[in-house]
């Protein structure tokens, strides 16, 4: 059955991998969500029988076979079911199973749809082994498959080069946070002996160790580099918003609701570590804050539907490592999960607006479709609502647990709240835009264009995905709200995991401060939304006399910092340079020459020695005749 | 010193026959003067008191072995070579004399000035040790599988010889 | 030095058997006749086969003679191959210079 829940989307990709000149989408389709259907029954299973387990015994490992025996060294390809890879196997294969039909109705007219699906299912494959894989090693071979699936998918028309370049662009910069992975890696190997996680945990000293150079704090460091990477963090989050080049189904299943998860995953997995390494995590609650707040900026000034999620999913992560890195790693969780449902559903939603709208991404293009996609538009609210933290929509939960831990635990400080309610409000303003630029207001749709609601099986989907976008937040109600709200509901989420987490007293912080600030940060949010309607529905002239009056600030964040350009300027380029140096320099002139003239010189020998092979019978019995005269010479000198 | 002569006079006959061999032009001459070196050959075996090996010797090499090379040598009415019986190359030629010089040199001198110190090996000249029935005996048992083998390859060598030589359709062809 | 003329010992049976082989090498080395050169390896196993029956005679070991008559059996295989060569050589090249036939070279 495990084997089932693990290799059925494999299985799915081989058979599609096979087919994959096949032009049938629906059968393509077919055959792709029924392996990730399979898998999510399974995974079903399996969470009732982890259900019925006492809490503290709830873990389930399976060792396929021993992977790597060297000297000390140990792995086996081994696989554990406990509560945390159990609720991201559930959030895989079920959002997964959702993408893929939406997949099915989006990619009909597509020419090679047996190949996208091929890649989804082994990118789901690759993401199970990322989060089912009991030791590091297991996890980094789903880390880098997804990285791999990841490169496919974005650059799936690749015919176009601006699509390829993206994919490159993604692969490399994942490249640079997998090294720092692998570091970790190795630290940790060195520091414990081990890689498999439960002994780690086991090994961690209890006291947590200041200071930057104690091995643990190193490898947290390298491990964060790696989470960096996958997750897009600063400085290497400039991969993701390039990678909506790739199918939208593509950005809700991989850059949004999954893959760009795994940083978060993997620092909650390793949670005893990092709290062990206290000035680790300050720089990943610092990291996740800024994030957050710079790219809910640059998400204000974007036009791109896509970019918009894009940016807001970078934003969103930035909030989960803020939560990591103050050590809630419940709350964390919590806002992976309901992230994925709501971020899944608004790039669904967007790639059903895309699908009407005949690829036409600018929101410049649309508003006033909620008349032509009524579903699609009341999901997207549903969607929208979660995202800027209406309260009791999902993500208000989860963010208010955020930014509640992030001021009152003993590794948060205000500050950090501070940046996080700044980002949350520029959060609302920005998708508020985006919900006023597309769906409402006047229509601005070019004439030629006819918008229609989306077929069946990409409404699906989006209606299952809206509803646990508004209800999936009742599973992770913070503490101190559930003690008022009526039936007191608990924090099933933080109790689910609770006995796989390393402790970190908390305290018991005033119910009437946390309250206090979230009354601030609700009414931030509520006039920041309520501005961006009145900038972009009821007076759609006032932007443009905004951005007149900020236009530095303005151009700052629509170039998004020109960090990319900054990239280009000051590593890209001169990296360029570098290797052209070397390649022309050093290369052709030093290397090449060196090895041609080593090669001359053997060339030159065997033509001289090959005067020796005369094809005279006579002159090779000479040279026998020599030998055996030296050889004399030597026995009876000696 | 019957020894003596016999030594000495088989010596001469068996080196003028090999010096005949490698420097007359004409291969029949050659062939001849192989003849006279393998009877040179017997009568130096007969000085050493193993007269049947001496037999065999005459019987395989100059009845047999001689009479092949002459067959051959006249089957294909080979002329007289001329002046330049030997590989043309100065050089090399030059090498292969110097380094058989050496060798001979090494060989020879080596056993010329260690001839006094065989003294101590005196052969039993009454011993019975090359009669036909001490060496068959040695040869049934101890080279039994020798023995088999040889006969084998006997067998093969034959078939060889008449499957490399054959002419296609018989003697009678063309 | 002298006396060493008159008393034949196991030296003198060598030096002849050395000469013999000596000078059927260098007809192998020097000859260009395919025919010459065949005869002079059968001068050089024949000062083998005396070097083996002077020791089996000075040693009292009978095991030389045996293996003297390996020798010869062997000996005559050989040069009934040897001569089948040559008569295949001559028949399809009518040539018996043993320059003619540098096929091997490299």
């Amino acid at each position: 059955m495990f084997y089932v829940l693990l290799f059925a989307p494999l299985l799915g990709f081989l058979i599609n991998g096979f087919r994959f000149r096949s032009t049938n989408a629906k059968l393509a389709g077919t055959i792709a969500s029924g392996a990730i259907l399979l898998s999510f029954i399974s995974a079903l299973f399996y969470f009732g029988q982890l259900i019925k387990m006492p809490a503290e015994a709830r873990s389930l490992s399976f060792i396929l076979f021993d992977w790597i025996q060297v000297g000390d060294f140990s792995a086996q390809m081994g696989f554990t079911l406990d509560p945390l890879s159990m609720v991201m196997t559930l959030i895989i294969t079920g959002v997964g199973f959702l993408i893929h039909l939406f997949s099915v109705g989006y990619m009909d007219h597509d020419e090679r749809p047996a190949k996208y699906f091929a890649y989804l299912n082994f990118f789901v494959f690759n993401m199970l082994l990322l989060v089912l894989g009991n030791n590091l090693l297991v996890m980094f071979v789903g880390w880098e498959g997804v990285g791999l699936c990841s490169y496919l998918l974005i650059g799936f028309w690749f015919s176009d080069p601006e699509k390829a370049a993206a994919g490159m662009k993604a692969f490399i910069t994942n490249r640079i946070g997998d090294a720092g992975f692998l570091l970790g890696i190795f630290t940790i190997f060195l520091t414990f002996g081990t890689v498999t996680f439960t002994e780690i945990a086991s090994s961690v000293p209890a006291e947590p160790l200041t200071g930057w150079t104690s091995p643990i704090t190193l490898a947290c460091l390298f491990l964060f580099i790696g989470a960096m990477g996958k997750s897009a963090q600063i400085p290497l989050y400039v991969w993701l918003p390039d990678a909506m080049a790739g199918p939208t189904p593509v950005s809700a299943l991989i850059h949004a609701a999954t893959m760009v998860t795994a940083g978060v995953y993997m620092i909650i997995r390793m949670n005893v570590l990092f709290l062990a390494a206290p000035n680790a995590m300050m720089i990943v609650a610092i990291v996740g804050a800024l994030t957050a707040l710079m790219a809910a900026t640059i998400g204000l000034a974007q036009n791109d539907i896509k970019k918009v999620l894009a940016y807001s999913t970078v934003s969103q992560l930035g909030y989960m490592f803020l939560a990591v890195g103050v050590g809630a790693f419940g709350a964390g969780l919590a806002h992976l999960m309901t992230h994925a449902f709501f971020k899944a559903l608004m790039f669904l939603g967007s790639g059903s607006v895309i699908h009407a709208m005949h690829e036409e991404q600018d929101m410049r293009k649309m508003g006033g479709l909620k008349k032509y996609m009524p579903i699609t538009h009341a999901t997207f609210v549903c969607g929208w609502l979660a995202i800027i933290g209406f309260p009791f929509f999902s993500g208000f939960f989860s963010k208010d647990e955020i930014l509640w831990m992030s001021f009152h635990s003993p590794r948060g400080h205000w500050l950090l709240w501070v940046v996080g309610v700044i980002a949350a409000m520029f959060t609302a303003f920005y998708m508020t835009r985006l919900m006023a630029m597309t769906f409402w207001g006047k229509s601005r749709v070019p004439e030629s264009i006819h918008p229609h609601e989306s077929p069946v099986t990409m409404t699906i989907p989006l209606i299952v995905l809206g509803f646990l976008s508004v209800f999936a937040g009742w599973l992770c109600v913070p503490h101190g709200l559930g003690s008022v709200l009526p039936g007191h509901p608990h924090n099933f989420l933080d109790q689910w995991i609770h006995p796989l987490m390393g402790k970190l007293e908390m305290g018991h912080g005033s119910l009437g401060m946390e309250f206090g600030l979230m009354g601030v940060s609700l009414v931030l949010v509520f006039a920041s939304a309520f501005m961006a309607y009145r900038f972009y529905v009821v007076d759609p002239s006032l932007p443009q006399k905004a951005q007149a009056r900020v236009k530095g600030l303005y151009d700052l964040v629509a170039n998004k910092y020109w960090v990319d350009e900054g990239y280009f300027k000051f590593i890209i380029n001169p990296l360029v340079r570098l290797s052209r140096h070397l390649w022309a320099d050093v290369d052709v002139k030093l290397i090449d020459r060196a090895t041609y003239s080593i090669s001359d010189l053997f060339k030159n020998a065997g033509g001289g020695l090959r005067m020796v092979q005369s094809g005279n019978m006579q002159v090779y019995a000479l040279y026998i005749l020599i030998g055996v005269v030296v050889s004399l010479f030597f026995l009876m000198a000696r | 010193m019957a020894e003596v002569v016999i030594f000495y006079v088989f010596s001469a006959v068996t080196l003028f026959g090999a010096l005949g061999v490698i420097l007359h032009p004409n291969p029949i001459i050659c062939a001849l003067h192989l003849v006279a070196t393998m009877c040179g050959i017997a009568g130096l075996f007969f000085g050493l008191n193993a007269p049947f090996i001496a037999a065999v010797q005459l019987m395989v090499y100059a009845g047999a072995v001689m009479v092949l090379f002459l067959f051959v040598v006249m089957i294909f009415n080979l002329k007289q070579e001329g002046k330049h019986i030997f590989s043309p190359g100065q050089f090399t030629n030059g090498l292969k004399v110097l380094f058989g010089g050496m060798f001979a040199g090494l060989l020879l001198s080596s056993i010329l000035f260690k001839i006094n110190n065989f003294g101590y090996l005196t052969p039993d000249k009454a011993a019975p040790q090359f009669e036909v029935k001490n060496i068959a005996k040695v040869m049934f048992t101890d080279y039994v599988f020798s023995f088999e083998i040889l006969g084998l390859l006997l067998l093969v060598i034959p078939i060889g010889t008449v499957a490399l030589s054959r002419v296609r359709g018989g003697t009678h062809a063309k | 030095m002298l006396s060493n003329l008159f008393s034949i010992g196991i030296g003198h049976y060598l030096f002849v058997s050395g000469a013999l082989f000596v000078m059927g090498m260098l007809g192998v080395l020097l000859r260009k006749n395919i025919l010459v050169i065949l005869m002079s390896i059968e001068l050089m196993l024949n000062a083998v086969n005396v070097a083996f029956v002077t020791f089996a005679y000075y040693l009292n070991d009978v095991n030389g003679a045996v293996i003297v008559l390996f020798v010869i059996a062997i000996a005559a295989t050989e040069a009934a191959v040897g001569l089948a060569l040559v008569v295949l050589l001559y028949k399809n090249f009518k040539e018996v210079n043993i320059r003619f036939f540098e096929h091997l070279k490299g």
